[in-house]
Order: C-alpha cells, then structure tokens, then sequence
C-alpha cells in the first residue's frame, strides 16, 4: 500500500462525498446554462442554413432581372455548354385573391429544370392554368385544394414607367385558377432569394402557360445554375449565348445599305452606345422626342415629332440657339424661312412622372422636302398606344393630350406621314434636352453592306453580359453567409444567462469555501506532519479537478435538455425574437466538447480563486472558524469614506457635467452611472457592517439588535448575499424597465416615425406623384386636406431590420429627396456636423462611385457590422459597382432594414427603377380612417400594405422586447439560485452557532425570542440588497421613465420583487424555526 | 542558556494578537532550554499560551520577537517549505484532539507523515506497522478512527508523529480528552520512547501528566518559570 497525494485526494473526494456533490451541483447548473445557450446558437444556425438550403436547394447561381425578359431557351443552351442544370424562371409580382381574402405574392412561371435544382432533386408536375401554393400561401390567402381563386398579375411591360409617353395605368391580366396541392419545401415550396428567415408566400405555374397569357411567349427573367457551376464558366457560357433577341433590339433592313436598330425599351442603354461608337460599320445614333408644340410668332404647330441625328448635315450651332432643319410642312404651317427663330415646348423625364416643361429656341437652319417613306417614319420611336393609332384623337399615352388643340391639318399629317418627324436638330443638341437615365439614342442607323445579324454579332463582342445587366449572382454564397453570420443566438443566449452562469459559479465558490473551511483542521494537521503547503494544495486540485469534470459531465445532458427548453421558449411565449422561424433541434459534439471545456476551466478558476483565498492564511488561521477579517487600521476606514464617497459622487458628476442628452450613449452613461451607484452603495454597507459591533458597544444589546450585530460575525459571507441579491435586483430592474412599447407621441417629428402617421409598401410601383393633383386624381384619391406624402423609391434587396435573424451583407435601399425629411427623425450620429444631417445625402463624395448612405444606428452596428465612415459595396444596374459610404446612423426608426441614398443617386444606381414602392403619409390623427379607406381603394392595382407607423415601430420594438423578458426570465432563474445559496449560507450559519442557540435557549431565551433576532439578522441582509440594488437602478433606469416610448414591466418587476421577498422571508422563517427546535441538552454536550 | 548542547533553545520569544483595542500579549519574554533526551513539561493555567508556544515551536506561527534555535540553528522564521522540512524530518506533533484524518484507516495516517520524507514506501510499511505494533494496534491498523476509542486514536496519533523519527516530540495537552485509564496508557507509551531516547516537550494542565516529565516549567503572565 501506498499513501500519496492522489490516495488521500481519493480517499477525501468519497468521504466528502456530500459536500463535493454541493460543489457538483453549482458546476451542473453552470455547465448546462452555458451548452444549453451555445447548443441553441448552434439549432438556429443550422435552422437558417436549412431555410437555405430550402429556398435556394441545387441553386449556387442566379440572374435575376426584374423586367428586362429574355428568351427562356437560354437556359437549355447554357446547361449544354457548361454541362450543369440551369433553368429559366418567369418571375412576376402578383396577388391572389379569394373568397377568403388577398394576398400578395411571388408568382413563378417554372417547368420541369427548375424542379430538378431543388432540394428533392426530382421532376414536379404542374399541368397548366393550375397554380401550386406553397404552405404560407395557402395559409395567408385562406385557401384550400381544388378551390378556385383569381389571380391578378401586372403585365410585363419593358418600357420604363417614368417615361411620360408611356400609360399610366399598366395593364394587368385576371386568370381565374384552380388550386392544386401544396408544394413542399423539398420540391422548393420555400423558394426564394431574400436572404431572410421569415417563410415567402410563393405561387407556381407553368412558365409557358404563364409566359402566353402575359404575351411575351418563350420568355423568362430568372436564370437559376445548379452547385459546383463554375462562375467564369457560367459567365462566359452567358457571354456567347446572349443574342438580340434576349436583350430586346430590334435590327431591320431600311434599305440595301442601311440597318437599324431599336430597342423595345425605347431608349438604347448607354453601354450599348459606347460599344457602336466602337464599331467599324459607319453609324448614326438617333434621338427623337415629342415636342408639345413648336411654335414661332403668333403661329404654333402641337404635339409633333423632333429628330436628333448624328450627321455632319445637322452641325449644332451656337449652344443657346442651336440650329434646326424644318421640313417644308412644318416651315409652311409655321411660316418659316431660314434665319428665323423657332421655340420649342417638351417634357423631360423626372421621377414619379411630374411633367416639367422645358422650352428651347431654335435658328432655322434650313428647309427641306418631306419625304413619306418607311424609313423616316422609323425615327418615330415605337410607343404603344400612338404609333398604331389611326388619328391623333386616338392617342393613349401618359401625357396629357389636349384634343382640342389638334387641327384638321395636324390629323392629314398623321394620316399621310404618322410619326415621321417635322424637323431635325443636331443629335448632340438633342443628347443634351432629351438625355436621361435611360439612354441618349432611341436608334441607332448603320451604313454599309453588312446584315442585321453581322451588326448584331459584332456588337455582342463589345459587349459582356454584365455590361447588359445580366450579371450572375453568388446567390447560394450570399445565403451562406448570412446564415453563418447570422445573430448568434448562442452568444445572445449566453450573455441573456450570464447572471445564472454567475449565481451558480458564486453558490459553487460559496460552498467550495464552507467545503475548506469545514477540513481547516484536516489541513492543519498535515502541515504539522510536515506536509508542504504546494503538497497539500496538490492534493485539493486533484480533487477539485475530479469534482469539476464531474460536475461538468453531468451538466452536459443537462444542457441538452435547457436548451430543448428555451426552444420551445422561443418557439411559444419568446417567438417575437425570431419572428415564428421554424427551429429544429441541433446537437453539435464539438459543442458538448466545448462546453465542457469552458465549463471545467472556469469553475476551476472559481475554485482556485477560493482556494487560493483560503490558502493566504497562516496555518493556525485554517483551522479556526472564529477568524475575523475586521481590519482596525484606521487608514482602512478612511479609504472606505473615499472610496465611497467617490463612487457616490462619480455618477452624479457625470450626469451633470457630461449632460447627456438623447441617442443610444444616454442610455449607456445611466447605466453606468447606475452601476457605480451599486458599487458605492456596497461599499457603504461593507463598512458599516463591519461598524456594527463598534456602534453598539458597551449597551446592554435587545434581540433586534442581537440580531443586526450578529451579521459582523462573518462579514464575507453578509456581504456575499448582500451583493448577489443587489446585484440581481439592479440588473434585472435597470434592463428589464428598457422595454418599449407602443409608441405615445408618434407625431413627434423627431421620434422614431418622423412624425408620420402611416407606412405603406406596395408590391408594384406607384407610378405618379400623389402629392400632385394629378396624380391623385390618377388613382381617385379622395384625401384629407392636408395630408402629404414622402415617396421613396425602392430597390430590391433584404431587410435588414431586427425582424431578420441572417446577416445581410446588402440591405435594401430606398431613394428620398433629403429635402422632404428635414428635421424629421433622430440621428444617433453624423459624420461632421452638418445643419441638417439629411444634407449629408446630396454632399459629394469626391468620388463618382461613392454614393453618401443613411442608415438606422442599430442596423449599422449589429445587422450589417459596420460603423459611420465605413462603406457597403454594391453592384448596381449594368454591372456597375458603388460604394455606399454611411455618413449618418438614425436612431430607432421606420426605416430599419433599408439604406437610404439620395433619389438623385438612386436613379444613378438604378436608371430603369420607376416609380415608388414605399410612400410615407403625414396626415392628422383624427383623418387617419378616411386616409386610410381611401389610399386601399385607390392604390389597389398597386397591391398597397398599409400600416400605422407606430405599430411598425412597435413590431421591431417586440424582438427587444422579447430579448428583454428573457433576460428577465433568465435573471429571475439567477436570482432564484443566488437565493438557494443564501439558503445555504444561512443553514450553515445556524449549524455553526447551533451550540450558542443551546446556550441562549439554557440561559432562558424562548423560541419566539430566537426567532426574532435570527430574522432581523437575515432580513437586514436582504433589505440591504434590496436597497443597494434599487439605489443604483434608480440612475439606470431614467432614461427609460423619460422616454414616451418606454413601458416598463412594472407588474412583473412588482411581482419578480414580491416572490424574492416571500422567498428570503420563507427561508430565513423557516431555517430559524429549525434552530429554535434543537435539542439543548444534545447541543451542549456537543459542544 | 547559551548552551551549544541544547537540543532546543528560545531566547527571549514574544508573541501578541491584535484586537481592535490593540495588541494583547500571551507571551512577552519566554526563554527556554530543552536537552537531547529530556521530558519537559510546561502547566501553567488556561489562556496562559501554552498552546502558543508549542505552535511557535511547531513553526506553525512566528514569534514577534526572539529566537527560537533546534541544534543550534534558527528555525524562528524559516520560508514554508524549509519550515515543513523541519516538521517533517526534525518534529514531531500530537494534538489534545488527536486530528487523524477520519477518511484514513490507521495505517495510511501513520503513514501521512512518509509522504514528505520522501521514504520509500517498504521501509514507511515497515516502520508504521512496528510502531503499531508497539502501540498495541497492530490488529486494528485497518481500522478507521471513528472505529477505534478515544485512547487508541491518541496512541496512533503518537505513532504517526514518530514514525519519521523527529528528533523533538512536541505534545499539546495529550490526555486532555482521555479518561484516567487512557491517559495511564498514553503516558506509559510516552515514557517508553522518552527511555528510549525521545526528547518531549509537553504542555499539559494535568497534573498526572506534568509529573510523568523530568523538569517543569509553569507557564504565567506570558513568562516562563521552572520549577522543579
């Protein structure tokens, strides 16, 4: 037989076995607390990389246009050339609509490749004029199987709608449709490419079917490539692949020596334009516009067409009065000779449709002979609703045609020559007054003998798919990454749980001590046999390290089961945190290692920490129990005052000097004044505890204050539950009072809203100003007198709001005019101090591509993890990219999820967006119903949600909110632990003194007596931190009470304090009643 | 007591404790002279700081002032691991309360002490059942103490403080928890290793056992005085 330190530490590891289970015991609930947050980081990472893997299924790469259609074959020629499955989707913005209400949705037109690219892999069948709903549609438009529904879909349309030639009102198609069955999420159901976890509401037809009744047959705008594609390869495959067709030009043969081309879209692209000018073939680019009239003298032409031509027989001229050719129609009508000057009226192109007229003068430069033929009726460009029309009167365009200005003559114009325009001006003058975000050319005339499609092709080597905006997009990487970038709900969880891991590590180190303190005897006696101090705390590590890892290991199925309980938590009473994601359980072995792993270092450090606290005593002093850690140096009480006195008067300097006024660092500077409150407070208590047997000295002492000196016996441990309890209360109080709710004064243009009443998002674009009486008439809006609105174009993208667990790299972005939020919202920070933080949207950047962004504060930092001055790059249209440079961080508003940029900028980024998706409206509260009837009945081809601005605020209030009440939860869970080891603590202390009870009970003290001074004892210590605690939330929580928006739990907080005081009340009762039943004579014998 | 043959020697030792009023002093100037071989016995009345004293000489607390000399050397305020050595090698220590280790059976707290020794684990075997053998225990040497009387723990208790050989017996209030057989028993077992050469300083407030030594000291208002 051996005797080493490892023997004895066995040998003391089972004789203690109950002190060292107590130990274990603090060490489970620690080790489950910290793999049960990290075992739900790791669910709902595997829960958003499933919704990708869903959503997207074989899909890594996507094109995606929004109106710009090309040939659906394209898919079949890119999978033969790279040898990987593509498919072509036809995606359009619909609603459906039944008996059981409406809702907007995401129609695709699929066939059968689509179904091979998702998660089943398998083909799908989909018979025409049937639609397949997925599960959140059925559930959101209240539809059930074979029921029939209608479903109503914008006509595609290539033609921008800010075009004033274009209608207003875009054709929409109504097929009525039978439901067929639910489409599961493994046959792409979920299908979609927001990077969002919140389920899309999806329908699916057949993309022929659906390409045919929307009239543009064979067409689709989404090209979806499978995994393992090669991006170079996809990208050169597209390259060769595109044609003419795809892209919407249209080449014709005008004579033996002339082509021209056109586009469906009106304008050519610019990139278009700077690959001709590349091109050998000599070429003439061709702007025409509609002018209102011409007119010169007292004589006036309406409504006629102009031609820019680039041709050295129309030199410009001088800028201010360039040089116009007229033809002899127009210079007879007008009575015109060379030399005389002519004035022309027109629109230009501006955002939402607002006609702004501009007037240019002109020099007649020279009369020519009007020729009819098919060539000069080309230069009319083709706009639906005039060039087929039989007489002017016909005209269906957007621009307001007054009839009665069209003469007899203007009508056998038409007749004989239609489009063909009446004069011709240089083409650079024309680049100049007609120029816009669509393009400078709406034709393009080649010379030479060369065929269209020889054109066509030498043209398509100038240019790359991405210079066309067909550019591919990682979309499975994007998905990827916002998923493992996700909210890490492990961290979040852990940091919501800390005051659990720090109750259970304090009961763990409390216990562990008493466990020392207990073997003081044990310990000295070793030192006397010539046991070396390192020898012996040899021996307490084995045995701590056994009690750690067994503790641990027990804690880890411990872990499993809390983290399968804060699932269901945040699947019912919690899901406003996740926004009703679907989470599945996820058990991750690397986890469990490292759980235990950080469990184990930790308590060990807890243990040493005690440990070592232990072993700073002599050896006589481990053995005693009656040692004191009063310190009767005068100077040591003299660094209480100051110490006291400074962390008193610290906050209150701050608070006063510091003035901190609104914004997010108010917030902070409170709580940490709060904080140094707390601290102040328990200094002041650890010094007048260990004051308590000086103040009542030399007094014949009653029990109450028997009672109240007893708590100096042991002050470590008085103070221990003193700051716990403190502690507790001012966290769970400080936090806990920062929920928000409802918004009060939504009016307050610098609150959260902006002072807007209503935020609405429509699913298709609101062409018109309806601000302007136009456009109001447009959409028979009869609204209160007053009511003005902000209208924001929009951008696709994904929402990087609060509401959206997955990181997003790219957020939406919405264009404004800066002008129309000043001094609305609140700014949390600005780059430099501009007079008004909006103006920083129209600064210049100094550089073309870097466009200066707002966005909201919280979404800056945590969505997006970036900071005032950072940029976020972007690919606009055309492949171009941008940098977004943040310059200003609003504070909590209704634009969290999105960027805004200036609209300037916006249409820069993004020339063929019309119109706006997201329209803010400002009106009285007591017109908000008639406001409301209105704009749903006049908006309705729009597909318009409405919603009051303060109950959007409130909705991105509730995942705070919800991360409040748990924290809540999960404090009131540490608190409930700090309160099981103040239990212990008191049972221990009553075992200790059990002997003087027996002496007091014999000295003639009755129960009732004992009872009474073990209670003013131990609820002293709890009304301490009880007080301490409240002392330092009370700064904490100012800003809260301050804020309109604020609604603090004050039931729950009420009720949380009334359970704690029943709790230490209980307990404390109890625990005495037990003392004051001993066995007298059995106690004194003992002792 | 300048003698070079002492085995033990302190000179002029004091030791206080503060208390918030100040200092109170248990032993203000205490010299003292053990030979090789000699049983000294230190009475004196409770509180006098008898057990002061023998924890000083234990080393298991350091005098304010003093020196405290074993063969010579000065031992009064050796670093802890020197000081453990000594305890180890040079003392031995029996409490009142005997303090054997409630989770070791006999044998291992005897052998408790060989641990630091470094002693082989043959020779530590064989030592620690010769001297329970020559306490009469050698049948319960695989008892544990709760198994085992009061007296039979206080005579293990004296086989495990021997077992390294110490050249000093230190002995606090050894029959303070005995009855009158026992402490019979224990003083008989005492007085056997002191013939056989032990040198023992005991301090005692029994008279019985203060007659068992060859010199006594009456420890009082913290100063040593010898009286017979």
């Amino acid at each position: 037989m051996r005797m080493n330190c490892l023997k004895l530490a066995l040998r003391n590891l089972r004789y203690y076995l109950p002190h060292n289970l107590t130990t274990a015991a603090g060490i489970m609930v620690a080790t489950a607390v910290i793999g049960g947050a990290l075992i739900i980081g790791d669910s709902v990472r595997a829960s958003l990389l499933k919704l990708v893997s869903d959503r997207l299924g074989k899909v890594e790469y996507a094109v995606i246009q929004q109106e710009n259609y090309f040939r659906s074959a394209l898919a079949g020629e890119l999978a033969e050339k790279t040898k990987t499955d593509c498919a072509a989707v036809l995606q359009v913005e619909a609603f459906l609509a039944s008996e059981h209400g409406a809702v907007k949705a995401n129609l695709y037109g699929v066939s059968r490749d689509f179904f091979r690219l998702s998660p089943a892999g398998e083909e799908y069948p989909l018979p025409p004029d049937t639609v397949r709903l997925n599960r959140a549609a059925m559930q959101a438009a209240g539809i059930k199987t074979g029921e029939t529904a209608l479903l109503r879909i914008l006509k595609p349309d290539r033609m921008p709608a800010d075009i004033p030639m274009t209608s207003l009102d875009r054709a929409t198609t109504a097929l009525r449709v039978q439901c067929g069955e639910i489409i599961s999420n493994s046959h792409f159901g979920d299908f979609s490419m927001a990077n969002s976890q919140v389920l899309p509401v999806n329908i699916f037809v057949d993309r022929e079917w659906l390409a045919e009744k929307l009239g543009i047959p064979g067409k689709a705008n989404w090209l979806l490539a499978t995994h393992g594609s090669n991006l170079a390869e996809l990208t050169g495959a597209l390259n060769k692949s595109i044609t003419a067709d795809d892209l919407g030009w249209k080449f014709s043969k005008l004579t033996d020596k002339e082509v021209e081309l056109k586009c469906d879209r009106v304008f050519i692209p610019q990139q278009v334009v700077n690959a001709i000018d590349k091109l050998p073939p000599e070429h003439r680019l061709i702007l025409t516009g509609f002018v209102n009239k011409i007119e010169s003298g007292k004589f006036s032409t309406p409504y006629s067409f102009v031609c820019g031509m680039q041709d050295k027989s129309y030199p410009e001229g001088a800028e201010d009065c360039p040089n116009i050719w007229v033809s002899g129609w127009l210079a007879g009508d007008l009575s015109l000779r060379v030399g005389d000057k002519v004035r022309m009226a027109y629109y230009i192109i501006s955002p939402l449709r607002v006609l702004v007229e501009k007037n240019t003068e002109f020099k007649v430069a020279g009369i020519y002979t009007l020729k009819d033929n098919q060539a000069n009726r080309e230069l009319m460009p083709d706009y639906p609703g005039m060039t087929d029309s039989e007489s002017c009167r016909d005209w269906s365009t957007g621009l307001p045609i007054d009839t009665s200005l069209i003469r007899q003559r203007d009508e056998a114009y038409w007749d004989l020559y239609r489009g063909t325009p009446k004069a011709f001006i240089s083409y650079k003058t024309a680049a100049r007054i007609w120029g816009n975000r669509f393009g400078e050319a709406t034709a393009c005339r080649f010379s030479g003998k060369n065929t269209p499609q020889e054109i066509s092709d030498k043209l398509l080597t100038q240019l790359s798919a991405q210079d066309l905006n067909l550019q591919w997009t990682p979309v499975l990487q994007d998905g990827l990454h916002g998923s493992r970038n996700a909210v890490d709900f492990g961290q979040l969880f852990l940091g919501l749980s800390f005051f659990v891991v720090a109750a259970a590590l304090l009961l763990t180190g409390v216990l562990a001590g008493f466990n020392l303190e207990q073997r003081g005897r044990d310990i000295l006696t070793l030192t006397a046999l010539g046991w070396e101090r390192r020898r012996i705390i040899r021996m307490l590590f084995i045995e701590h390290s056994a009690v750690v890892v067994a503790g641990a290991v027990c804690g880890i199925p411990m872990a499993v089961l809390y983290a399968k309980g804060l699932l269901w938590g945040i699947a019912s009473v919690w899901s406003g945190a996740t926004g009703q994601t679907r989470l599945f359980f996820k058990l991750n072995s690397a986890t469990l290692l490292l759980t235990f792993a950080v469990s184990c270092a930790i308590s060990l450090l807890v243990l040493l920490i005690v440990q070592s606290k232990f072993f700073k005593k002599r050896p006589l002093e481990t053995a005693s129990q009656q040692f004191s850690d009063l310190k009767c140096n005068r100077q040591w009480h003299k660094d209480i005052w100051l110490r006291t006195a400074g962390a008193l008067l610290f906050p209150a300097a701050v608070i006063i000097l510091l003035n901190p006024g609104q914004g997010q660092a108010r917030a902070a500077i409170f709580f940490g004044c709060g904080s140094l409150l707390l601290t102040g407070s328990l200094l002041l208590c650890k010094f007048f505890v260990r004051r308590l047997p000086a103040l009542f000295k030399n007094r014949r002492p009653g029990l109450i204050l028997c009672g109240l000196r007893n708590c100096s016996r042991r002050p470590g441990r008085s103070l221990a539950a003193i700051a716990l309890l403190s502690c507790g209360i001012f966290l769970i109080t400080a936090v806990s009072v920062n929920r928000q709710g409802v918004l009060q004064d939504p009016a307050r243009r610098a609150g959260g809203t902006g002072g807007f009443t209503l935020y609405i998002e429509t699913a298709l674009p609101v062409l018109a100003d309806i601000n302007t009486a136009a456009g109001r008439l447009h959409y028979h809006l009869d609204l209160p007198e007053n009511t003005r609105f902000v209208q924001l174009c929009a951008a696709p993208g994904s929402e990087a709001s609060c509401l959206n667990l997955n990181r997003v790299s790219r957020p939406r972005i919405l264009g404004v005019v800066p002008e129309e939020l000043a001094s609305r919202f609140s700014f949390a920070g600005v780059i430099g101090k501009p007079s008004s933080p909006w103006e920083l949207l129209n600064c210049d950047s100094g550089s073309n591509e870097i466009i200066p962004a707002i966005a909201d504060m919280a979404v800056i930092n945590w969505s997006l993890g970036r900071k005032l001055g950072d940029t976020i790059e972007y690919v606009g249209e055309n492949g171009k990219r941008w940098k977004l440079l943040l310059v200003g961080g609003l504070e909590n508003s209704l634009f969290q999820g999105s960027v805004l940029i200036s609209r300037q900028n916006f249409l820069r980024m993004f020339p063929d967006i019309s119109g706006s998706k997201v329209i803010l409206a400002d009106a009285a509260p007591a017109d908000l119903k008639p406001l409301v009837s209105s704009l749903a009945k006049g908006l309705t081809v729009a597909g318009p949600q409405i919603e009051r601005s303060a109950l959007r605020m409130a909705r991105y209030n509730v995942v705070q909110n919800t991360y409040l009440m748990i924290f809540l939860a999960l404090g009131g869970l540490g608190l409930i632990i700090g309160s099981a080891g103040l239990g212990v603590l008191l049972l221990r202390n009553m075992l200790e003194r059990l002997p003087e009870f027996a002496w007091m009970r014999a000295a003639g003290f009755s129960r009732r007596d004992l009872i009474t001074m073990l209670l003013a004892e131990h609820l002293f210590i709890f009304i301490c931190g009880l007080c301490c605690g409240i002392i330092g939330a009370a700064a904490a929580i100012l800003p809260a009470l301050s804020s309109p928006a604020g609604s603090p739990p004050w039931s729950e907080l009420a009720i949380f304090f009334a359970c704690l005081l029943l709790t230490a009340g209980t307990v404390t009762f109890l625990t005495a009643c037990y003392a004051s039943r001993l066995n007298i004579v059995a106690s004194l014998r003992n002792e | 007591m300048n003698d070079s043959n002492n085995l033990l020697e302190l000179s002029a030792v004091a030791r206080s404790y503060p208390e918030p009023a100040g200092r109170i002093p248990v032993l203000t100037s205490i010299d003292l002279a053990v030979n090789p071989g000699e049983w000294v016995a230190v009475t004196g009345p409770s509180g006098s700081g008898k057990t002061t004293l023998l924890n000083l000489i234990a080393l298991l607390d350091t005098p304010d002032s003093g020196s405290i000399k074993l063969d010579g050397r000065e031992i009064a305020r050796l670093p802890e691991n020197q000081a453990a050595e000594l305890r180890s090698l040079q003392l031995g220590m029996i409490f009142q309360l005997h303090h054997l280790l409630p989770q070791c059976s006999a044998l291992e707290n005897v052998l408790l002490p060989t641990v630091p020794a470094k002693i082989d684990s043959e020779t530590a075997m064989e030592r620690a059942r010769s001297l329970l053998c020559r306490i009469g225990l050698e049948s319960r040497m695989n008892h544990f103490p709760g198994q085992l009387s009061g007296g039979e723990c206080q005579r293990v208790a004296v086989a495990r403080a021997l077992i390294n050989s110490p050249r000093l017996l230190l002995a606090d209030e050894p029959t303070g928890a005995l009855d009158l057989h026992a402490t019979d028993a224990l003083l008989e077992l005492l007085a056997g290793f002191h013939r056989d050469g032990m040198t023992i300083l005991m301090v005692t407030h029994s008279e019985r056992a203060a007659a068992a030594a060859q010199r006594r000291y009456v420890l009082s208002d913290g100063k040593l005085a010898q009286t017979l």
